[in-house]
């Protein structure tokens, strides 16, 4: 039954029954004593011991049988020391230190529902992202509306969704359109347009319009369900500098039990201090001692941390990025989709305008490259009919070919078409002119001949330049790669404050790109979730952008869920936040063993700086509350 | 006399406790229980987590019953960090975590505060 009791339960009954210890301790000498005097404090302290201490000597006893040593081994030990020597004193009739026991408990007992309480505080960030989840779901099934529980929903469930409603899970819309409030789950303010073919995420409102939509992920597939997987696993990840703490644990309430020996020795034997006297040095020693702080400085700081970057669309995988990304010197961000908007548009056709692009949409109709859609989206547009493509080839990074008509029909870039030998030199103005203005030019050929260029530009988000601003400000060392030869790429380089640019990279070079730069220090590289993976993986800190379901959750070690370039700096400045807070917590924790075990040994009694055992006991109590408040105020730094 | 005593008491309480808790702790692995879709395991939570070192094959989805029987706040949570795992223990209930090991190596697992250990080894 005693196994049972929650904390507080056991808080309350042992304050219960040591308010009358206090008064002997404190008021008695003013008011008078309590009748039975000291068998009153044996009959009082007696069940605050078996009821609030239970759980202590329990944990104590058993971890002793394994040859481990635990902060229970210290309370036990040292309330078992002064409750012991009462029983005795009682029994001899001298002073006894019956209070000292059970306070000791009481306060430790008061710290540790504090501690309960701002640890629950502390893990909020998770439980405020389950809440959000909607409960039903209105859907069309069987020729008719139905209300139905979450649980219940299918894939590819048709689901309508009215003003005001919560989007109950991720989907694409087949009808209507709205506007949504994403803030909840990207951290996005504004609310977004969507219509026919937009994706929606699940547990965002909508807000004036009405629309149906399909149920493309639900349950555990939904965004909302793998970012609080994510952030969970974040928050109980390993932390940096953890080990520190670790090792420490181990051989700290050992070596502070040999402590306490030394001390009554010194005291009794050496200094020829009373019994008395040197067993309350003794134990004050291994109850300031209890390393809760210490446990609680890592542990708490990543949980406030992680949950703090959730809720501003920042997903710090785990404690070991924190560190990672404190020595961050350097930031590489690829171009397409990360500083520009990803969306490029067919600008300028120089050469046989109808013809070029004929061949070029028939030819990017198979083609799964980024500037594909822009000039299938111009032919469209001039419903330029598509002829029959044989032979498709594509040459990663260079370009393309295949057979038209029967004619060799190439597209790629300027590069390729050199190497290639074809002469190019009768629009090398005009190329020249298109790519100093910072368009992608995709040379169009056929037999060997040039028949065109056709010019692409994909302009930077509106973020981008106060992004980058921030990070040169911060002292970071921004470069950008693009797979763009060396002009398109300084034009938009240029727009958005970058001076360090890297040209004509190929896809596969990124990563060794990466390699190349950490010779000269940490770098974090900024990219596509899908495309960029290896240079991710390489980079020391890889920040993977995404919006809305097209968040790739895996890629990366930070992942901004917001498409905004400004959230780099976000995560880069809370992570180091977050290691400077745990840094700080473990010093404290740290500084107050340092400081405390001295005082409380009686090595300043000299001074008339000395602690009971109780009061010890408060101290240590509350040096866990106030690492766990430490860690509480990170969700309030700015970051 | 009786000072004297008490520095030999000392001297040897001292050597007792390092003796006890740093001597040499004899850790044998215990290898769970296998079938062909999945390993099961039970892990009392005493005073530390017993079998301390628990083995599993890598590749098999393993079922791990912790059974609290400790009271002690301290051993409240159970974290294990490189399997996503963070669960609170109730006290004499069996609580049942499921884990992939993917890879072979040995994975620690420890308590909400870092301060009781248990280890994982993935063959």
């Amino acid at each position: 039954m005693l196994a049972s009791l929650t904390v507080k339960t056991r808080f309350i009954v042992s304050l219960i029954f040591s308010l009358p210890l206090l008064y002997m301790m404190i008021l008695a000498r003013y008011f008078g004593e309590l009748p039975g005097s000291d068998y009153t404090s044996f009959l009082l302290s007696t069940p605050v011991l078996i009821i609030g201490g239970y759980s202590f000597y329990r944990g104590a006893w058993a971890a002793f049988k394994k040859r481990f040593a635990s902060m229970d081994t210290l309370i036990a030990v040292g309330t078992f020391t002064a409750y012991t020597y009462s029983v005795y004193a009682l029994l001899r009739h001298l002073p006894v230190y019956f209070e000292i026991s059970a306070l000791l408990i009481v306060f430790i007992l008061l710290g540790q529902v504090f501690e309960e309480l701002s640890k629950q505080r502390a893990s909020k960030a998770i439980e405020k992202l389950a809440q959000l989840q909607a409960k039903e779901a209105t859907v069309f099934r069987d020729g008719k509306e139905q209300r139905i529980a979450i649980e219940d929903l299918l894939l590819n469930d048709v689901i309508i969704v009215k003003p005001g409603d919560k989007i109950p899970t991720d989907g694409v819309i087949i009808d209507g359109s709205s506007t949504v409030d994403e803030s909840m789950v990207t951290g996005e303010s504004l609310p977004v347009a969507k219509t026919v073919g937009a994706t929606v995420i699940g547990a965002t409102i909508n807000k004036t319009g009405s629309f149906s939509f399909k149920a493309t992920n639900i349950g555990s597939e939904t965004m909302l369900a793998q970012i609080i997987e994510l952030v969970k696993r974040a928050q109980n990840s390993r932390a940096p500098i953890q080990r520190l703490a670790d090792s420490i644990s181990s051989y700290f309430v050992p070596a502070v039990l040999m402590l306490a020996i030394i001390v009554f020795v010194a005291w009794y034997s050496l200094l020829g201090v009373g019994l008395v006297q040197a067993m309350l040095y003794a134990v004050s020693v291994i109850v300031i001692a209890c390393p809760c702080a210490l446990g609680l400085a890592v542990p708490t700081a990543l949980m406030v941390g992680t949950g703090y970057g959730a809720k501003l669309g920042v997903l710090i995988k785990s404690g070991e990025v924190l560190e990672a990304a404190r020595k961050v010197t350097i930031v590489l961000f690829d171009k397409t989709g990360t500083i520009t908007e990803g969306k490029p548009k067919v600008t300028d056709i120089v050469g046989d305008k109808t013809r070029s692009l004929q061949l070029a949409a028939a030819l990017e109709a198979r083609s799964e490259h980024p500037l594909a859609s822009a000039i299938l989206a111009a032919a469209a547009a001039k419903k330029i009919k598509l002829p029959k493509v044989s032979g498709f080839t594509a040459i990663e990074g260079r370009g393309i070919t295949g057979s038209i008509d029967g004619q060799a029909v190439l597209l790629g870039s300027l590069r390729y078409f050199t190497e290639q030998g074809i002469d190019t030199q009768p629009m090398a103005k005009r190329i020249a002119n298109l790519q100093a203005a910072g368009k992608t030019i995709i040379m169009v050929g056929a037999n060997k001949q040039l028949i065109g260029v056709i010019a692409v530009q994909d302009s930077p988000k509106a973020t981008s330049a106060a992004a980058i601003k921030t990070l040169n400000k911060l002292g970071y060392t921004t470069v950008m790669i693009t797979g763009d030869n060396t002009e398109t790429a300084r034009a938009i380089a240029k727009q958005v404050g970058i001076t360090e640019v890297r040209a004509e990279v190929l896809p596969a070079g990124k990563a060794d790109l990466v390699m190349e730069y950490q010779q000269r220090g940490s770098v974090a590289f900024v990219g596509d979730g899908i495309n960029d993976a290896p240079a991710l993986a390489q980079a020391d800190v890889g920040i993977a952008m995404g919006s809305g379901t097209d968040v790739a959750i895996e890629a990366g070690d930070i992942v901004l869920v917001r498409n905004n370039l400004n959230d780099v700096a976000t995560a880069l400045r809370l992570s180091k936040k977050t290691f400077t807070r745990i840094q700080l917590n473990l010093f404290w924790a740290l500084a107050y063993n340092v400081a405390g075990i001295p005082i409380a040994a009686g090595v300043f009694s000299s001074l008339g700086l000395v602690l009971n055992p109780a009061l010890a006991g408060l101290a240590m109590a509350f040096s866990s509350v106030s690492v766990v408040t430490s860690s509480l105020l990170l969700a309030r730094a700015k970051v | 006399m009786d000072k004297l005593l008490v520095v030999i008491a000392g001297i040897l309480s001292i050597t007792a406790i390092a003796w006890w808790f740093f001597g040499n702790k004899q850790q044998i692995a215990i290898a769970s229980e296998q079938t062909a879709s999945e390993q099961t395991a039970t892990i009392t939570v005493d005073g530390g987590y017993s079998p301390a070192v628990l083995s599993l094959k890598a590749g098999i989805p393993a079922k791990i019953t912790f059974l609290r029987k400790d009271p002690s706040g301290c051993l409240e949570e159970v974290i294990m960090p490189d399997f996503g795992v963070a669960e609170k223990l109730p006290v004499n209930e069996p609580l049942v975590v499921t884990i992939l090991p993917k890879a072979a190596g040995e994975f620690t697992y420890t308590c909400g505060m870092r301060m009781f250990s248990g280890k994982i080894q993935v063959v």
